[in-house]
């Protein structure tokens, strides 16, 4: 794990995990694998932030639970975005540009 | 309102199955972790090492956990009690009678309870309080009643009647107590002197009464203390016996104190002081006096 760590940003886990499940339903590990691979290794979510995150996110109705096997035949339990999950995604997605773009213009102004 | 009432209820009975389904993920977690680590190439023991150090410490997790849990909960609990006030102001009429009427039945079965449990569950605090009756009596074509007898029909029941193994008797009323300069209102029994041998009490301090004592007229004062009220007005003093006070501006000696426990015959009023029958009402007027006493008798299965 000599990999750069960047400290999440407060608030782009969640988007990230919404957006990690947005293919296909995953569990923890695979979230946070999955996590590592679309922001290509520059970031890597610690348990103790992923877990709670999905929790939070599953009390909210965001994500679902299920257990069954994964890949290689271990129990484990998926996380699968809901209706009102992905809606989240979009209004997180929608933020965030809306924050870019208001971060980058005010950090290149003169 | 229904719904909110379940989502209270499921966050109480979900508590334990959330824990056990954070304990499976967790290691679930953990296993499919190991077996990444293994595939490169750390040995079975090695990778269970490094997954845990990759989780972060399991018990750290479900800490973490725990904790948006519980926040969630207790913001849940807040936001259902904001809501059940809001909702009993906007009707103050019917939250009144709802409130008076769980007050009132509260209070009623408090009461009726504390009647139920001295009279009838907790038994008294005698030798064997089931061999004590109350004896009762009816004249012909009237329903059975509660016995009150003279005082000369009690000795004459003692002299003839061979059923029981004693019979005593006892009367209840408020007296003036007076010891070191202060008077007080105090609940007495006005007792016959087997009332403390006939079912086996000892004194905690002094001495009890003795059968036949203080049923006669022109008898020296003497007043048996219930433990209670000894506790209470002489703080629990020793040297009590031998102090002279008055009861009905009567002089009187403290004899002894009754068995801790013991407040009387009827466990639903409290005695503060037990006097000899000749003091009280029943005797006032002289042995032939009419007044009455109730009768109790204990059948111990040792005749005496």
């Amino acid at each position: 794990m000599g990999e750069k760590r960047t400290d999440l940003l407060r608030g782009t886990l969640d988007l990230l995990v919404l957006k990690a499940l947005s293919l296909e339903p995953l569990h923890g590990v695979g979230i946070s694998r999955r996590i590592t691979q679309i922001t290509k290794g520059a970031f890597q979510v610690s348990f103790g932030s992923l877990f709670p995150s999905l929790h939070r996110m599953e009390e909210r109705g965001w994500v679902e639970a299920e257990w069954r096997a994964s890949e290689n035949n271990r129990r484990a339990k998926y996380y699968r975005l809901t209706s009102s999950g992905r809606a989240q995604l979009k209004v997180e997605e929608r933020n965030w540009k809306q924050v870019v773009k208001i971060m980058t213009a005010a950090v290149e102004s003169a | 309102m229904p719904a909110r009432i379940v989502s209270l209820f499921r966050n109480f009975l979900r508590k334990d199955t959330v824990e056990q389904t954070l304990d499976d993920e967790l290691q679930s977690s953990v296993e499919l972790l190991a077996e990444e680590k293994m595939k490169e190439g750390y040995s079975p023991s090695a990778a269970r090492r490094q997954a845990l150090i990759e989780l972060g410490g399991v018990e750290q997790v479900k800490e973490e956990v725990r904790d948006i849990r519980l926040g969630r909960f207790l913001d849940n609990l807040a936001r259902d009690l904001r809501f059940a006030f809001r909702t009993l102001a906007k009707s103050p009429g019917l939250t009144a009678v709802v409130v008076i009427t769980l007050a009132l039945g509260i209070g009623v079965n408090t009461a009726i309870f504390g009647i139920v449990n001295g009279m009838l569950l907790r038994p008294l605090p005698v030798r064997a309080p089931e061999q004590i009756m109350f004896l009762a009596a009816g004249q012909q074509g009237a329903p059975l009643q509660t016995y009150t007898v003279s005082y000369l029909d009690l000795v004459d029941y003692r002299n003839q009647v061979s059923t029981f193994s004693d019979l005593f008797a006892y009367e209840i009323a408020l007296a003036g107590l007076s010891a070191d300069g202060r008077a007080e209102e105090i609940a007495a029994s006005y007792v016959t002197g087997n009332y403390f041998s006939a079912v086996g009490l000892r004194p905690t301090l002094g001495r009890l009464f003795l059968p036949g004592e203080g049923e006669k007229p022109g008898e020296a004062g003497m007043i048996v203390l219930g433990y209670s009220y000894w506790q209470k007005r002489f703080g629990g003093d020793p040297g009590v016996v031998g102090k002279q006070i008055l009861v009905d501006g009567k002089p009187a000696v403290i004899v002894g104190v009754g068995p801790k426990g013991f407040g009387g015959m009827d466990s639903v009023l409290e005695m503060d002081v037990y006097l000899p029958l000749n003091r009280g009402p029943a005797l006032d007027k002289g042995p032939t006096g009419t007044a009455t006493i109730a009768a109790s008798d204990s059948c111990a299965p040792t005749a005496d």
